[in-house]
């Protein structure tokens, strides 16, 4: 076996180094990034999307079927449950570590600053409204999201992604029905 | 490679980390937070616009505003459709009002000086709290009780009663002042009607228009409306068109726009309009009143003394002279010199003797808008009180003396000795730079107010969004002090939009509620805009009866001009900047980079000088030459302008700021500062054209900040025209004509015509083998078993055929296409304003323009046709042609120009890599190519349309025919399961253009309006012999000028 040569090993060396920084980076912000757990609070779907309290995507997220953005929920949305009239300690599981954080985000009159999980490049025009007046679940795109503790990503929203199931319902691929 | 490292390995992980690249850019992680309200806003669902209605500030016209918000911000202005004074149009000021709002050089918070005055004003300030700032100046007004003034610009409306109690309350003297206040025209209609006011024009109603310099398209009194109304009377319309002449030294848009130029001798206007005056009276006109003015002119003298042919005012006398349906206008603020109130009252009486008055002309409609406000020769007054050290605090909120006024000296040893200077500007431009205490006003965009652009006409002015910086609106402000100083003003409540509401329950509310209750009403003014209390009958009863023995004082003399004018003496012609008004919009950047519509200069000033001249100096385009006048000096580089007499040279003004933020500081030249400082005997008025100017190369040349040098066609024949007559026959020959060639039937809205004009084919038009595009027809090689040549259909619906190389194209989608009529189109370029502030077009600044970097995706073009002395200028807006036969799409190497179902050229940036074939290729010129990062400083970027990609540095870009409007409303009209409905879609430029030149639309549906007036006899394409295959029809100019016949017919 030949042995490598000195400049081989430093190319090696610093290939390794950039790859070892790209995995990082891929695995964090990639297209398939996991559940994050730097959310402030750990807003859990599944006990608001879910059994038994089954509340709808939209009762939250309040524009997907009107506007591009399918909307972030207020604090207030938050307090209407869980600081009802102001009073926390009556308020839906006013005991647990999630909620007291939430009730001080409302005492400060702060947002709440979540991590974005879903995110499309700025060169991407993706209306929610068309698709939910197209008859598409949320779940086609964003996962059993009732059933996550906390959201990941499941689709890679990368174009052949989109590209796909706009191929199966027969609908326009042209580059300039998303990209302008 | 003998190292272990395969080149395919070392390329798959440069391959991998290129991916990598790509992911962190595209998701940038971690940094990417999604920030909720905590309390959302009722007004704001995040991704949708809200509208609201508010009323233009940055002239006197008043135009009522539509302005779109996103998430809470301004993100673009469009004219009110319900406002009478904007017709839902606005000029390249309104749109880039904006960048007033965000401009990053706005006061940010009350400020008091700490260290010297003048000068370097960023340093030296400390920062105030609101209620520190309004102690201090209550404690000031105290001090120089009687000793006060506050210098304002005209409000109108409520804040006007507010700033007259508050003056009353506080012992202050109060000057109101605009820089153009129409002074000798409001003299005049002093001296023949009693009333201080300018009057209303109906453009529209007039097929022979005269303006006396009256820059009407761009700067008189109020440009929209009148532009609107001057292409509603004056365009091709069924076979009928007005005419426009324009008298005065140098022609303007306006000029250029006019059909015939008299290019009388400066000082001699007034002449003009009595010789037509007494010829239209010798024709058997009534000259009433007028008589004994009329009488005393001897149209041969005058003609002679104007330099104008007697034969040339005879047949203008016959065309006016047409029963109320002309219209005389003027003088112009760049034609004031010594007998400017003369050529005021002389149109009076030529409008009079025309019997023009209720019909195109209504008096006393602006008076709450003019009456009162101090001319030049007040505020020379004013400043002659202040260097006498009579005057202890000064306040200012709105004009700019420093800058508008000559001897800027004198202003400036004046503003020294005053003990307080008080602004309430948003900017620190040269007067508020010598400031003590600096008290930002909110941007009308932030600020509750109202405006009146005319008697019985409100324009209500609502905050669109919560103010950028921490300003204060100044009637919070008085209202605050008051309070402080334990004065009593009437009415007084706690907040200006509490007096506003109070102020309009008192008068408005009462004329128009209709049995509403306030709030409703006040509910609806707020959704329309406007409260409309014009009475009819007020009208119609408005002063018409003239009486001329006021004007007996003018001497109807020619002006003498700056006395011994020698033959090296040029008449200085400065006129106002449709840019930058007056100087105050001079650091809006969308302004300083959109080409001056005469000039085509970005970012500086220069000297016009007529070709002739520059040959005899020996000065080609964009050479320095030096301007002395006996007050100053000034080198600029020289534009060379055949539409100016050869005795005279025109400088704008706007430029030339010292201070007033990064954006104007230090470029060009002010001319105010050649100018004399002489106000007129008769009407105070600051005389712009009483000034002689030598000019003398300096033999420097430097490549100019200027886009589209050329104005010769170069017989390629872009912006094409016609005679009246062959637009007639080419209508008629296409069956679209209603009535007979050489009738003149009544204006009609509908074009349409249904069918009709198959027969003709190909002989559209008096031009032998010219072909209408609808009609066009190419032979193309047909591949089916064996190429062979077939003649197929190349109209712009036509093409490209199923089955091209363009991919999937059928005959159910949409064909998008224009038609732009150039009759309409007036060259003002407000829709280059438009789409700069739609599409998040980068300001690239005066070096990169000089590089012809300039990022436009609409541009005028501006042609000049030379023959003789006669000049027609032709404008044509260029913008991408969508053709269906694209030169740009097959050079692309990355598949990044391409071809959609819709016929639109789309240009995807994400694929894009800055070949700049495509741009290279096209014959248009119309792509353009990102070659920096350009910046928006913060808050600059607030303005950002989110529905548009900010194209970054080595992206190629162009006109996208608006494509997110377009997906807007097909987006809605498929959610509300209907079709998208014509006119439904505009692009920024079409929806913005006063002359409604460009009319978009679906070219398959044979009914739309796109398509109905591609469909008339004057239609043609721009380079058709290249076969492209353009989606856009242009119609081509209707040129009355002698000259028009011979060169088309040379076409």
């Amino acid at each position: 076996m030949v042995k490598p040569s000195k400049r081989a090993l430093l190319v090696g060396t610093g290939m390794l180094v950039v790859l070892a920084a790209l995995a990082v980076g891929a695995f964090t912000v990639g297209p398939l990034a996991p559940r994050d757990d730097s959310q402030p609070i750990a807003f859990p779907h599944n006990k608001h999307a879910g059994a038994p309290n089954n509340i709808p995507c939209m009762y939250c997220h309040t524009s997907a079927d009107k506007s591009v953005d399918a909307g972030i929920p207020a604090v207030q949305v938050c307090a209407g449950c869980h600081v009802p009239g102001g009073m926390a300690a009556s308020g839906v599981r006013a005991d647990s570590a999630g909620v007291k954080q939430l009730v001080a985000y409302w005492t400060e009159q702060k947002p709440i600053p979540w991590v974005r999980i879903h995110d499309l490049p700025d060169h991407v025009h993706f209306p929610h409204f068309r698709h939910i007046n197209a008859g598409l679940e949320c779940q086609q795109c964003h996962g059993q999201v009732q059933e996550m503790d906390q959201v990941e990503q499941v689709s890679s929203l990368q174009m052949g992604w989109c590209i796909s199931c706009h191929e199966e319902r027969k609908v326009r691929t042209d580059c300039f029905v998303c990209h302008y | 490679m003998g190292n272990g490292i395969e080149r395919r390995d070392f390329l798959k992980v440069l391959g991998v980390g290129g991916a990598g690249a790509t992911l962190t850019s595209c998701a940038p992680g971690a940094a990417d937070k999604l920030i909720p309200y905590v309390v959302p806003s009722e007004d704001i669902v995040p991704g949708m616009s809200t509208w609201y209605r508010t009323t233009c500030r940055e002239c006197p016209a008043g135009c009522g505003m539509d302005i779109r918000t996103r998430e809470g911000r301004a993100i673009k202005a469009e004219g009110n459709p319900l406002s009478p004074i904007a017709h839902g149009k606005l000029c390249a000021r309104g749109q880039a009002s904006l960048h007033g709002l965000y401009n990053p050089d706005r006061v940010p918070q009350a400020l008091a000086r700490t260290g010297r005055r003048g000068g370097d004003a960023v340093d030296g300030w400390e920062k105030l709290t609101w209620e520190d700032a309004e102690t201090r100046l209550a404690d000031a007004l105290a001090g120089h009780r009687g000793r006060t003034v506050f210098l304002t610009q005209s409000y109108t409306g409520t804040m006007d009663r507010l700033v007259d109690d508050f003056c009353a309350a506080f012992g202050i003297t109060r000057v109101r002042y605009e820089t153009f206040a129409w002074e000798p025209l409001r003299a005049a209609n002093r001296m023949l009607f009693g009333v201080d006011a300018v009057p209303v024009h109906d453009f529209s109603q007039s097929d022979v228009t005269i303006s006396f310099g009256a820059d009407f398209m761009e700067t008189w009194v109020s440009p929209i409306d009148y532009s609107v109304g001057y292409v509603q009377g004056h365009a091709y319309t069924q076979g009928r068109r007005g005419k426009l002449i324009y008298v005065g030294p140098h022609r303007t848009l306006t000029g250029m726009n006019a059909d015939e130029w008299i290019a009388a001798k400066p000082g001699t206007e007034h002449m003009v309009a009595l010789a037509i005056a007494r010829l239209i009276a010798d024709a058997g006109g009534n000259a009433g009143p007028s008589a004994s003015i009329t009488a005393n002119i001897d149209p041969a003298q005058a003609a002679q003394a104007a330099d104008v042919p007697l034969a040339r005012l005879q047949e203008i006398a016959r065309e006016f002279a047409n029963n109320g349906r002309s219209l005389a206008v003027g003088p112009g603020v760049a034609t004031h010199h010594s007998a400017a109130t003369a050529v005021a009252a002389a149109v009076a009486v030529l409008n009079s003797v025309a019997g023009n008055f209720g019909k195109t002309v209504t008096l006393s409609q602006r008076e709450e808008h003019t009456a009162g406000i101090a001319s030049y020769a007040d505020l020379q007054q004013l400043i002659a009180r202040m260097n006498n050290g009579d005057i202890g605090a000064l306040l200012v909120h709105g004009p700019n003396p420093l800058y508008t006024m000559p001897e800027s000296e004198i202003v400036d040893s004046a503003l020294a000795k005053v003990s307080l200077i008080a602004s309430f500007s948003s900017f620190l431009d040269e007067t508020s730079a010598r400031a003590h205490l600096l008290l930002p006003d909110h941007h009308f965009l932030e600020a509750w107010g109202d405006y009146v652009p005319r008697t019985g006409l409100t324009g209500i002015i609502q905050p669109v969004m919560t103010p950028v910086f921490s300003t204060k609106q100044t009637g919070d402000v008085l209202l605050a002090v008051a309070r402080r100083a334990n004065a009593t003003l009437p009415n007084a409540t706690s907040t200006f939009y509490d007096y506003l509401r109070g102020n309009w329950q008192r008068t408005l509310y009462g004329a128009s509620s209709n049995g509403a209750t306030f709030d409703d009403w006040w509910t609806r003014a707020l959704q329309t805009g406007i409260v409309d209390t014009t009475s009819p009958a007020a009208n119609a009863a408005a002063a018409t009866t003239m009486t001329t023995t006021g004007i007996a004082q003018l001497a109807f003399q020619p002006a003498t001009i700056a006395g011994g004018r020698t033959e090296d003496d040029y008449f200085l012609v400065v006129y106002p900047s449709y840019k930058y008004w007056d100087g105050h919009l001079a650091n809006r950047p969308w302004l300083q980079e959109l080409p001056d519509p005469i000039t085509k200069y970005t970012w500086a000033s220069v000297v016009e000088v007529h070709p002739a001249v520059a040959d005899r100096l020996g000065m080609d385009d964009a050479h320095f030459a030096k301007v002395t006048t006996e007050r100053g000096e000034a080198t600029l580089q020289v534009f060379r302008n055949p539409n100016l007499r050869q005795d005279t040279i025109a400088i704008q003004l706007g430029q030339g700021h010292d201070g007033f933020g990064a954006y104007a500081d230090k470029r060009g030249v002010n001319p105010v500062s050649l100018l004399r400082p002489i106000a007129d005997s008769m009407s105070g008025a600051l005389l712009y054209m009483q000034t002689t100017a030598k000019l003398e190369p300096t033999g420097d040349w430097e490549r100019p900040p200027q886009a589209g040098m050329h104005a010769d066609q170069d017989e390629r024949e872009v912006a094409q025209w016609v005679s009246l007559d062959e637009a007639r026959s080419a209508d008629q020959a296409r069956g679209v004509l209603l009535a007979p060639a050489g009738s003149v039937p009544a204006p009609t809205e509908d074009h349409a015509a249904e069918g009709g004009h198959g027969e003709q084919g190909g002989a559209a038009g008096g031009h032998g083998e010219e072909v209408h595009p609808n009609d066009a027809k190419v032979t193309e090689l047909q591949g089916s078993g064996g190429w062979a040549p077939a003649t197929v259909d190349a109209s712009p619906t036509g093409f490209p055929h199923p089955g091209m190389y363009y991919g999937e194209y059928s005959e159910t989608q949409p064909r998008w296409g224009m038609a732009i009529d150039l009759d309409r189109c007036i060259g003002c370029s407000a829709c280059m304003t438009a789409c700069y502030a739609e599409n998040n077009i980068g300001i690239v600044g005066p070096e990169q323009v000089k590089l012809g970097r300039l990022l436009q995706w609409i541009r005028i073009e501006r042609y000049w046709e030379i023959e003789g002395d006669e000049v027609n200028t032709q404008f044509l807006p260029m913008l991408c042609q969508q053709c269906g036969n694209a030169p740009c799409e097959p050079v692309c190497p990355v598949y990044a120009s391409y071809h959609t179902p819709e016929g639109l050229n789309a240009q995807v940036y994400n694929r894009c890599v800055g070949t700049r074939y495509c741009a290279n290729n096209c014959p248009y010129k119309v792509r353009t190519l990102n070659f920096f990062n350009y910046e928006w400083p913060e808050p600059l970027n607030w303005q950002l349309n989110p529905d548009v990609t900010v194209r970054e540095k080595g992206v190629m870009e162009k006109c996208t025919f608006c494509v997110q409007r377009i997906r807007e409303k097909q987006n809605d009209a498929r959610v509300a399961g209907r079709a998208v409905q014509d006119g439904e879609i505009q692009p920024a430029c079409a929806q913005t253009c006063p002359g409604d030149a460009i009319v978009f639309g679906n070219l398959r549906d044979k009914n739309s309006r796109a398509a109905r007036l591609a469909d008339q006899g004057r239609g043609y394409r721009v380079f058709e012999e290249l076969n492209t295959q353009s989606a856009i029809t242009y119609l081509k100019r209707v040129s009355l000028s002698p000259g028009a016949s011979a060169s088309a017919e040379e076409h």
